[in-house]
């Protein structure tokens, strides 16, 4: 055992000491260890760290899991990965819950003759279901295999299985696939794909409808990219119906159809241009005027699009027209982006996917890790196809299924993905299951007849990668996360076919209430609603908790009465809900946005009958156009029902009320020079706090944060954080250590033009802290450090400290916190789990500083700028936020409170606290 | 009115003291028990509700963040505030040689020993851990772990501590004399407990000499507290930095306030205790008269304060201030900040008419009035400081609870409670202090 690497240490795991490891993992421990004899590469209290691939959403952001004692606590970004390059999203971060989630699947389930699921041993579930496969396999093309976006050993297994079942019927179902953005390309470029969009190299980005800060096809990455391209000086616009995140961070927001806002814009880039002349021909009946673009605006920003480098980014469900799309390549093909910014070099593993499926003609079905039966519900139940569904949790899927097979979570999985061609992300198990699952490449390898494991399945498919010795290529691939490859640039051109009639819709006038449905930043497509984290962090946008609600437009409620919370019913011709009316002035008149992924039937105690599921309203049928699912543009009827919406909003008031707490400024060619600072004198009647050797501080950049909430779900990861539910929620127990404050505006009332401002309110580590002298029994102190601390065991529960907080970022254990077994496994062992009566905070994660100080210690030398990331600041896919010490005058935490752009919340109350911020820019 | 100058004509001597007072001891009535067990019922529900808190945590009231006093520190501030008119009555009062206290005094210092007895309760009740509470002591242990001296909250354990201590010698040694004479008149145990109580009471010259002189240099040391025990309240509040909060009017403020509640409470306490014990000659229209003039004087000084207030949050032109009165005035609890004003400013001004201070269902009103007011007055301070504060996402309306109101109903039932046993145990007035104000008796009067 002299030289262990991760391999022969997932081997030890496994196999060398599994009885001593199963009685110890599946069952809640005795002791705090849960090892006798420990492999020899776990030290108690040091933790461990495995690359893997997030597989929350189609995106393949390269993870790291950190395993403490044999169980993963936490899921960090990969630093070396091309996707997302360290940051994650809060979905990401939720992949713990995942796996430690308590409604998971815990045996395998058949179909008993009664007609319900019932328990079975592996066996007999095995036997069932390759028994049902015989069957079906008599008859050629009767076995469906399903999953949802796949490319990589799982995708070449799928062949080999349908194969071996006398079957050619592949189905990889998203509900989210970006069919009319691909259906576009295939008219426009004949690349039948999505693109590679250069953010980082763009410096005027155009958003149509999309949400490449939320869920749009690889949202950490591209939150990444923006980010770099702003800090060169960027600017964005969002151009649509509704103010989305993505809009609400952009530096202009232009209402209207993004579809026709697009052709008015092509119409004035082409305007004399021989080149495109057709183009221009198709783009002759979209004046400004018809798309609800002003002259000047319509002008500046033809200016702005000949002068920079450009990008425009199409819908993705909240824009899911073929007409918006091809508006939108039209636009970067006259403003010269294609093959620039907007490139085809990699397919993506979406490609290939479909938001329907048809699943007629099949006996048998199996759907490995998919939930299609949430979106679209099964149509004739009695006459459809066996279902044999692969899941780890229970689902709707898993419901209507014969024989349900539990599978492990992809943090306890061998696997691999390939989100963009090239880009080979491997997953390795970061744990022992944690319950009596298996591997679903296993399983399949079973199924097909085949033998071997699956892990050998796809080292076998990795030898091609490897130019030299396979072995140490393999061990170069577990460590670093993968394999990338690089692209050949590959040029496309505009087919030149007519797209006129594609157009036509766009020039359409509807009447009523147009419905637009959008991908949750929470949970997606529905995926993520099993997680508490998720349902509890509140959306940013409308500070809603643990529901789903249809936003409308201040001027319709009042024509419909509506208030925010009453309840409203939605109908359409596919189906009616009830859920919580948000009145929202991002939302243009004669539009209701809803979002998916909630209102699921079988999902878990944390999903079951939260909100509503916005599927219902959609017809899950191909759209002629696009060819998948219309997700937004068809009309909804709306009407009040009554005031019992039973709406969770986080936001005490929308408004800053002059307080300066989220600020902005105009910058760019006219706008307002920025007010003179004045420098107040720090003036206090007791001596000045000694800080040292280090005075820690943060620095939060408002420009570069995008609201999406990563922050939120590490602090709840990284410091044991409860989760308190809906009705505490309700009560203002929450306990998240971070919060996002969202603000409406500009200045003390909502008007044109509307503005949304965001900013992180965390414990602000005060110098002057008001916290520390009010508390009678110094649980509250001020550390040498300059930290706040706080005793928990010390603490009395008087909440003086939280009182005279003004920033308010003090928690109050209410209850005991309880986490359902086994999310308790997720608790990080470096931070102490908090008892009811005790006040807590966020604390710059302390546990982080003394670890990070003790590695110095341990190597013998200085801590260095950059050796410690709090929680937050690590998962930060926008690298909004910088942590260090301001001692250090060349430490980038001092150099940014230099920047002119700092400033400090509440600053005028003298409370000198060490977190400052960073205004955020409006480019104009 | 006639009935009350009726009475007047019945002639106070030292037999008729002895007899009447010493009456108010005799075994009680059923309405007595009825009274005591519908009491008893109550404050036990008020423990139950703190029961289930203390299993449950602190949640199951309707507390919350940012809002984390509501109705728990609203009581405590509450009680405190009635335990002032004892103090000032027997100390303040004796030492300025204020005659018309003698036959109130007793009462009113059972309501302060009995209304700092409550509040201390609510401290505690409202602390997340209260099995830790001793924390809040300086006393010697290894850890070498002291309390925070820069905290109010370790400052109002002492203010309140000290309080009770002062009020309980004052209480005790000023009935000496009369528990001297109970237990002349009690045989059995009950003799040898009064006998106890009365510390040897002989009624000495040379124990007369010592008794007054102490007498005295208590009130002198009382007198103080007065003005330190709710000021040092005020500073829970003052010493923040909240908006609402931290302002220099409070301690004078606090005081006038807290003063206004105790003379309403002691009114309370006394008007109906005169009826059933018959005890008219000695508690006379006079002097519950006295006492709201004394109101109408607290109440232009709440009132002045009040208006201060809110004319400094507009001339300070403190966005935080300006918001948060502005909020008081027309916001979530605009409701309880006029009837506050009603209730303490309005309502004992009516006291300047003669009439109005000499009827007797119009000073219970009123008294009933200020009670309610004060209450809500600390409810605003408290809980519109704290839900509309610096930073407007926290803003917050604060609901009260089953528990909370639960607790408060058992806290008024703990105290009438505790008065009610005392009214039948001790001499409700001082007998010996209204001797004092008698002419000497003569052989003559003996016998009239």
């Amino acid at each position: 055992m002299s030289e262990t690497n991760r391999r022969d240490f997932v081997k030890i795991l496994g196999i060398g000491s599994a009885a001593g490891l199963a009685g110890c993992t599946r069952t809640a421990p005795d002791t705090l260890t849960p090892y006798v004899v420990p492999p020899e590469e776990m030290v108690r209290g040091h933790a461990l760290w495995y690359r893997a691939t997030c597989r929350e959403c189609p995106a393949g952001c390269g993870i790291e899991a950190r395993v403490r004692e044999g169980r993963v606590h936490k899921v960090e970004g990969n630093p070396e990965h091309p996707v997302n390059g360290g940051g994650l999203c809060s979905r990401g971060q939720a992949a713990v819950q995942g796996l430690y989630n308590p409604d998971r699947l815990r045996t395998p389930l058949v179909r008993g003759a009664g007609g319900a699921l019932q328990p079975a041993s592996w066996q007999e579930a095995l036997d069932a279901a390759s028994a049902l496969l015989a069957k079906a396999r008599g008859r050629k093309d009767a076995i469906g295999f399903m999953t949802g976006a796949s490319a990589g050993a799982l995708d070449d297994l799928a062949a080999d299985c349908l194969k071996a079942w006398n079957s050619a019927r592949r189905i990889r179902y998203e509900p989210v696939a970006y069919d009319s953005v691909r259906a576009a390309n295939a008219l426009c470029f004949d690349r039948p794909g999505l693109p590679v969009l250069r953010f980082a190299e763009a410096r005027a980005i155009y958003v149509f409808g999309a949400d490449p800060l939320e869920t749009y096809v690889s949202p950490a990455g591209y939150t990444r990219g923006i980010t770099e391209a702003r800090r060169a000086g960027a600017r964005m616009v969002f151009f649509g119906s509704r103010l989305s995140l993505t809009g609400a961070r952009a530096d202009e927001w232009v209402a209207g159809e993004p579809g026709r806002l697009a052709m008015a814009l092509v119409r004035e880039l082409t305007a004399g241009d021989a080149r495109f002349a057709a183009i221009r021909k198709w783009a002759e009946p979209f004046t400004p005027e018809r798309a609800g673009l002003k002259p000047e605006v319509a002008q500046k920003l033809v200016r702005e699009i000949r002068a920079n480098a450009f990008l425009a980014v199409a819908g993705g469900v909240a824009a899911s027209d073929l007409a918006d799309a091809i508006a939108v390549n039209l636009l970067n093909h006259v403003a010269g982006a294609i093959n620039k910014t907007v490139r085809f070099d990699r397919a993506s593993s979406l490609d290939t996917v479909s938001s329907v499926f048809d699943a007629s003609g099949l006996d048998a079905l199996l759907v490995v890790d998919a939930n299609p039966f949430y979106t679209a519900p099964p149509k004739a139940a009695a006459g459809g196809p066996k279902i044999v569904a692969l899941s780890s949790y229970p689902t709707e899927t898993t419901a209507a299924a014969d024989i349900v097979l539990p599978i492990h979570t992809p943090l306890e999985s061998w696997g691999d993905y390939e989100p963009w061609a090239g880009i080979h992300s491997l997953q390795q198990p970061a744990m022992l299951p944690v319950f009596e699952t298996r591997d679903a490449g296993d399983v399949l390898l079973k199924l097909s007849g085949a033998s071997g494991e699956y892990r050998d399945y796809i080292r076998a498919r990795w030898k091609k990668f490897a130019s030299a010795d396979f072995e140490s290529f393999w061990k170069d691939a577990l460590k670093r996360g993968g394999h990338w490859e690089d692209a050949p640039a590959r040029e496309v051109r505009l087919t030149g076919a007519d797209l006129s009639a594609q157009l036509k819709p766009l020039l359409e006038n509807a009447s009523g209430y147009m419905l637009q449905t959008y991908a949750s930043l929470a949970h997606f497509d529905g995926r993520g609603a099993n997680r508490p984290w998720l349902q509890e962090m509140p959306d940013p946008l409308t500070q809603v908790v643990w529901d789903s609600w249809a936003e409308v437009n201040p001027d319709d409620a009042r024509k419909l009465g509506v208030k925010t919370g009453d309840r409203v019913r939605l109908r359409t011709p596919q189906g009616q809900l009830q859920l919580a009316a948000y009145v929202y002035p991002g939302i243009l008149p004669g539009t209701v946005a809803v979002p998916l992924g909630q209102g699921h039937t079988n999902f878990g105690r944390y999903a079951n009958g939260v909100g509503v599921n916005a599927a219902a309203l959609v017809a899950q049928a191909p759209d002629p156009a696009a060819g998948g699912v219309r997700w937004s543009g068809g009309r909804v009827e709306i009407e009040r029902v009554d005031a019992n919406g039973g709406l969770v909003v986080i936001s005490g008031h929308d408004l800053q009320e002059s307080r300066g707490i989220a600020r902005s400024r105009l910058t760019g060619a006219g706008a307002p020079a920025a007010a003179e600072k004045r420098e107040e004198p720090e003036l206090s009647i007791y001596p000045e706090h000694e800080h040292k050797p280090y005075r820690w501080a943060m620095a939060i950049d408002l420009d570069a944060c995008t609201g999406c909430g990563a922050c939120i779900a590490a602090c709840y990861a990284e410091n044991n954080v409860p989760v308190v539910g809906k009705e505490e929620a309700a009560r203002g127990r929450e306990m998240s250590w971070i919060r996002l404050e969202r603000f409406f505006g500009p200045g003390e009332t909502v008007s044109a033009p509307f503005q949304v401002d965001l900013t992180l309110m965390l414990c602000q580590q005060c110098d002057g802290a008001p916290c520390e002298p009010v508390c009678p029994v110094f649980a509250a102190y001020h550390t040498q450090e300059g930290l706040n601390g706080q005793i928990y065991n010390r603490c009395v529960g008087t909440r003086y400290c939280s009182n005279n907080c003004p920033y308010k970022t003090r928690r109050f254990n209410w209850f005991q916190a309880e986490w359902a077994a086994p999310l308790d496994w997720q608790l990080n062992p470096d931070v102490t789990a908090r008892t009811r009566g005790v006040m807590e905070k966020c604390t710059f994660c302390v546990q982080r500083i003394v670890e990070a100080k003790d590695r110095a210690r341990r190597e013998a030398r200085p801590l260095a700028d950059g050796d410690i990331a709090p929680a937050c600041a690590q998962s930060c896919p926008a690298a909004a936020i910088v942590f260090g010490n301001v001692n250090d005058p060349a430490s980038r935490i001092a150099r940014l409170q230099a920047n002119d752009r700092r400033y400090r919340a509440l600053e005028e109350l003298n409370t000198r606290p060490a977190v400052s911020y960073l205004e955020r820019e409006r480019r104009i | 009115m006639s009935r009350e100058t009726g009475v007047d004509r019945y002639t106070l001597n030292y037999s008729n003291i002895d007899v009447d007072l010493v009456r108010t001891m005799q075994p009680a009535g059923k309405l007595y028990y009825t009274v005591l067990v519908i009491l008893a019922a109550i404050a036990g529900w008020g423990g139950y509700a703190w029961s289930v808190q203390l299993r449950l945590g602190l949640g199951v009231a309707g507390i919350t963040w940012p809002v984390g006093w509501g109705f728990y520190i609203t009581t405590f501030v509450f009680w405190v505030g009635i335990a002032h008119s004892g103090t000032l009555i027997s100390a303040v009062l004796f030492l300025f040689r204020v005659r018309w206290r003698s036959p109130i005094y007793r009462s009113a210092e059972a309501v302060t020993v009995f209304a700092v007895m409550t509040a201390g309760l609510f401290p505690l009740i409202h602390m997340g851990r209260p099995w830790v509470a001793y924390w809040l002591m300086p006393y010697p242990q290894m850890g070498g772990l002291f309390p925070n001296f820069r905290s109010p909250l370790v400052w109002d354990v002492f203010a309140i501590s000290t309080y009770l201590t002062v009020s309980v010698l004052f209480f005790v040694t000023g009935m000496a004399p009369d528990l001297a004479i109970v237990r002349d008149r009690t045989v059995g145990w009950r003799n040898k407990v009064y006998g106890l109580l009365a510390q040897g009471w002989q009624g000495t010259d040379r124990q007369w000499k010592h008794y007054t002189a102490a007498y005295v240099f208590l009130a002198a040391l009382a007198t103080p507290l007065v003005i330190s025990v709710h000021s040092i309240v005020s500073w829970d509040f003052a010493m923040s930095i909240i908006p609402g909060w931290h302002t220099a009017i409070f301690p004078p403020y606090f005081v006038a306030g807290a003063i206004h509640s105790g003379l309403a409470m002691v009114l309370l306490i006394v008007i109906p205790m005169r009826r059933i014990f018959n005890l008219q000659p000695y508690i006379t229209g006079e002097h519950l008269a006295n006492m709201s003039k004394m109101l109408i004087f607290t109440g232009l000084i709440l009132g002045y304060a009040y208006g201060i207030e809110f004319f400094i949050a507009w001339y300070s032109n403190n966005v935080y201030e300006r918001s948060l009165f502005f909020y008081r005035a027309f916001g979530d609890y605009a409701w309880a900040l006029w009837l506050l004003v009603a209730c303490n400013v309005l309502g004992p001004s009516l006291f300047v008419f003669r009439r109005v201070r000499h009827s007797i269902p119009a000073i219970v009103a009123i008294s009933v009035f200020v009670n309610v007011g004060m209450f809500f007055e600390r409810f605003v301070i408290i809980v519109t400081s704290l839900g509309h504060s610096f930073d407007p996402f926290t803003w917050k309306v604060y609901v009260p609870r089953w528990p909370e109101v639960s607790i408060l109903a058992g806290s008024f039932a703990w105290f009438f409670l505790l008065f009610l046993i005392f009214a039948k145990l001790f001499p409700v007035v001082s007998m010996w202090e209204v001797k004092e104000q008698l002419p000497l008796p003569r052989k003559e009067d003996t016998h009239a």
